[in-house]
């Protein structure tokens, strides 16, 4: 099961590692940009309203507890093996922490300001837009981070109802235990996944640093 | 005048006694600070700086200043949650430093202005913690705990089994110390313990605290950046200033009337003589008779202090206020001869200032007129 | 995953209350209509021998004591290691213990089991391992925010009154830390629930073993049962741990 050396290994299957690495960093990243936005307009119409709050966060928290393999074999039936399934419910455990740090945040900017706010005469819009959005910044995209990381593991964990990605590798290492190659399989999809829930993160920390207004930059 | 100086002047010598028989009747122990000082690495200057500090067993010594003086550090290494770079501290005669640190705080007193009562128990737990820390029994320490709830004036029967979120800041700060004196030690450590709470509160504490120690007379080391709280409270006074030395320790009515230099005298603030006052009663005064009292007007009680009766000319518009002594008019006091008691103040402080020297020295010079200072002094005190 | 604040469970005087049964009815349904189904529905012979009661029964059963040993593992591990970690003595221990966590949950656990699989070798001990490393990190960190959120008035007051520092940790700062370290627990007893399947090949046990056959062998009626028995676990678990959550919290911060 250990077959070649490991770098004679990466060099060997280079292509198809570097296929597997693109696919799921691109479908993580395309998965993220949908849970942010639906996450975030989602956050922006109901974080006013308290009982609509807990209400969509409760649901998705119930959504959030149940594991993934569960809720990709539940699925199957419905939208069919691979990306049918797979995107949506990965989107919606994506959802969870974008939505929930969206709220919070909307909702962090103190009563004062916003009385200052309406009392010159800010519209509701100008006033979500101008001074909550900008504020809840950090938070959000806090949230959207934690959201990154999930999303990677969970395309890793998807290939079992066929999501490609490097995931594939993995299942293969882990079914065909103690075949030739299968240890350098394993290692390799998990350093790769690895690096690109770091490389994810990083991107972050520069987002933070170069989108964050000066003004409450920690 | 002089006759009533006389009588207060023997007063004065039997109502405030020398250090020695107060110990007697102290249930305080005496803390010697010798040459403290507390330097943290990397910093240039003393956090503490030199501190010489002579405290009396049954004393109230406040330490003033401000902030960043390191009145709370000086405070915090009696009971050694801070140890000291250098110099010693002497309680009851024994060098904290030789002593196990957690077994010498058991003997101490503490509470903070954060209060700090172990929200996930019981106020009968909290006040009883130190009890069981060395060991009381089970009955003894139940009795103890409901003795001091009523102390310090919470009904135990309601208040025991109450959690401290149920309490008021007011309510658990009364926990805090009854907590403080549970296993009733002989000194206590108070850092702005009646800080957390609004000014109408924080009055009542202090008055019912001060009644408390007339019984108790620990040795207490109060912490308060509020020169007025310090005037009210305290025995002694030690200002300690920017530099973390003692600028002066000495009694509030020296303080305020002389103090050692120009950065007491700024501490002070201005309206230091108005804040004497508050230390002095009716009975330091000669009343004109009965009859000249002004009709009408309302009459104040021979203990008030002159700061009250100021405040009464001043809110009826009078210059005459009838004096009452067991509910009958005895006499008047007239503006005129309060303000020449003012006078006869100032030139005794002009006096003193000639005779004694710049760092006071704990304590009156008996045989001066300061006499009529203290028993003025603890007259003030005893009024509450 | 979800920050340390947001789980904690909603302040409230009493342990149960009539609406917490709504969850675990919500399974009960769930698991009969399924059941029900099953019985009724056309299965073949291979995909009916699959999801058997008995079947179901036994690896449900299997399924839990893996995610009670792992819980358990995690818990006697990372408490004291949090524990360690606030103390001043032992505090430079925290960049080695933290990287550890974090990286563990960059790779994916899939890779980590399978890697586990292929050194050690498959068994019960192997998953139980593997997947409590993997799960370490929330109670890690729980630990050390439960234990650094504890009012720093509260804690001078106890050293002041002379309480000796072993009983400021137990008779302080645990018992406040207690609600946010068991926030921390259920979020891994729920990780391990679902971790628990991808560890089947590994033959640990598990409802895994209802699923990874099903696709493999395409048997889709069995995948979506077993897929719904998970989620059934998974849901009464967390509320168990809630539960306890809130039975755990010293009535004085409920």
């Amino acid at each position: 099961m250990y077959g070649l050396p490991f770098p004679e290994y990466l060099s060997a299957f280079r292509e198809d590692l570097i296929g597997g690495f693109q696919r799921h960093m691109l479908l993580s990243v395309y998965v993220l940009v949908i849970a942010t936005i639906v996450g975030v307009v989602l956050g922006m119409l109901v974080y006013r309203n308290k009982l609509a709050s807990a209400a969509a966060i409760g649901s998705l928290a119930v959504w959030f507890t149940i594991p993934s393999i569960a809720l990709f074999g539940i699925f199957v039936p419905i939208f069919g093996f691979g990306l049918g399934t797979g995107v949506p419910v990965i989107t919606v455990y994506g959802l969870l922490p974008v939505l929930r740090n969206t709220i919070v945040g909307l909702n962090s900017v103190d009563a004062p300001t916003l009385d200052a706010a309406r009392g010159i005469g800010m519209g509701r819009f100008r006033i979500l837009w101008q001074i909550e959005l900008p504020l809840a910044w950090p938070v959000i995209l806090a949230g959207v981070r934690v959201s990154g990381q999930l999303i990677v593991g969970l395309v890793a964990i998807g290939a079992y109802v066929g999501v490609t990605g490097l995931g594939e590798q993995l299942f293969n290492a882990l079914v065909n235990l103690g075949s030739v190659n299968t240890f350098n399989q394993a290692l390799a999809g998990t350093l790769l996944v690895a690096v690109i829930a770091l490389l994810l993160d990083a991107v972050f920390v520069l987002v933070r640093r170069f989108s964050t207004p000066k003004g409450i930059r920690v | 005048m002089s006759e009533s100086t006389a009588t207060t002047t023997t007063e004065g010598t039997t109502a405030r006694s020398t250090g020695a028989s107060r110990a007697a009747e102290a249930g305080g122990v005496p803390i010697v600070l010798d040459g403290v000082t507390k330097k943290y690495p990397g910093t240039d200057s003393a956090a503490v700086d030199d501190i010489h500090l002579d405290i009396a067993p049954g004393n109230i010594v406040m330490l003033v200043g401000p902030s960043g003086c390191g009145k709370t550090t000086t405070m915090r290494m009696i009971n050694r949650l801070i140890e000291p770079t250098s110099g010693r501290i002497l309680i009851d005669g024994e060098d904290v430093l030789s002593l196990n640190d957690v077994k010498l705080r058991r003997t101490i007193g503490y509470v903070i202005q954060q209060i700090g009562l172990f929200p996930h128990l019981t106020i009968e737990q909290n006040v009883a913690m130190v009890p069981n820390l060395v060991g009381w029994d089970k009955k003894r320490t139940a009795s103890r705990v409901e003795e001091l709830l009523g102390v310090v004036g919470l009904d135990p029967g309601e208040f025991a089994h109450r959690y401290p979120r149920q309490l008021s800041g007011g309510q658990q700060q009364r926990v805090g110390v009854a907590r403080a004196l549970a296993a009733d030690p002989p000194i206590m450590l108070m850092d702005e313990p009646f800080g957390a709470v609004d000014p109408i509160t924080r009055t009542k504490l202090q008055d019912e605290f001060l009644d408390l120690q007339r019984r108790l007379r620990k040795t207490i080391v109060f912490v308060t950046h509020d020169f007025d709280e310090a005037v009210k409270m305290g025995d002694m006074i030690a200002v300690l200033d920017k530099g973390s030395r003692i600028a002066q320790y000495a009694s509030p009515e020296e303080i305020l009337t002389s103090p050692a230099d120009e950065f007491v005298t700024g501490f002070v603030g201005h309206g230091a003589t108005l804040k004497r006052l508050q230390l002095e009663r009716l009975d330091s005064i000669e009343l004109k008779p009965a009859s000249t009292a002004p009709p009408g007007v309302e009459p104040l009680p021979d203990r008030s202090t002159l700061h009250d009766v100021l405040d009464a000319m001043i809110a009826d518009g009078q210059d005459a206020i009838p004096v009452t002594r067991d509910g009958e008019v005895v006499g008047t006091v007239t503006l005129v001869d309060l303000l020449d008691r003012v006078k006869e103040l100032r030139a005794e402080a002009d006096a003193k200032a000639g005779t004694t020297s710049p760092d006071s020295r704990p304590g009156p010079t008996p045989g001066t007129t300061a006499d009529v200072d203290l028993a003025a002094g603890t007259g003030a005190e005893d009024q509450r | 995953m979800s920050s340390v604040a947001e789980q904690i469970v909603t302040p409230r005087e009493r342990v149960f209350v009539w609406r917490d049964l709504a969850i675990p009815l919500l399974c009960l349904v769930v698991v009969t209509a399924e059941l029900y189904y099953l019985s009724q529905a056309p299965l073949d012979a291979i995909e009916r021998d699959l999801v058997t009661n008995a079947r179901i029964w036994e690896y449900t059963q299997e399924h839990i004591v893996i995610t009670a040993v792992i819980v358990v593992l995690v818990l006697a591990v990372a408490v004291p290691l949090g524990v360690l970690i606030t103390r001043r003595r032992t505090a430079w221990i925290a960049p080695f213990v933290l990287a550890f966590g974090n990286v563990g949950q960059a790779a994916p656990i899939v890779g980590l089991i399978a890697i586990v699989g292929i050194v050690v070798g498959v068994g019960f001990w192997p998953v139980v391992l593997i997947v409590a490393a993997f799960s370490m990190l929330p109670v890690l960190r729980n630990t050390i925010v439960g234990i650094q959120q504890v009012d720093a008035g509260v804690i001078d007051a106890a050293r002041g009154m002379g309480m000796s520092p072993r009983g400021i940790l137990f008779g302080v700062e645990l018992p406040l830390a207690v609600p946010i370290i068991a926030a921390g627990a259920r979020t891994s007893l729920v990780l391990a629930v679902a971790v628990v399947p991808l560890g089947t090949d590994l033959d640990a046990g598990g409802l895994g073993r209802i699923v990874f056959p099903a696709i493999k062998l395409d048997r889709i009626e069995a995948l979506v049962a077993g897929g719904l028995m998970i989620a059934v676990l998974a849901l009464l678990i967390d509320w168990l741990g809630g539960l306890a959550q809130r039975a755990l919290t010293p009535r004085g911060i409920r």
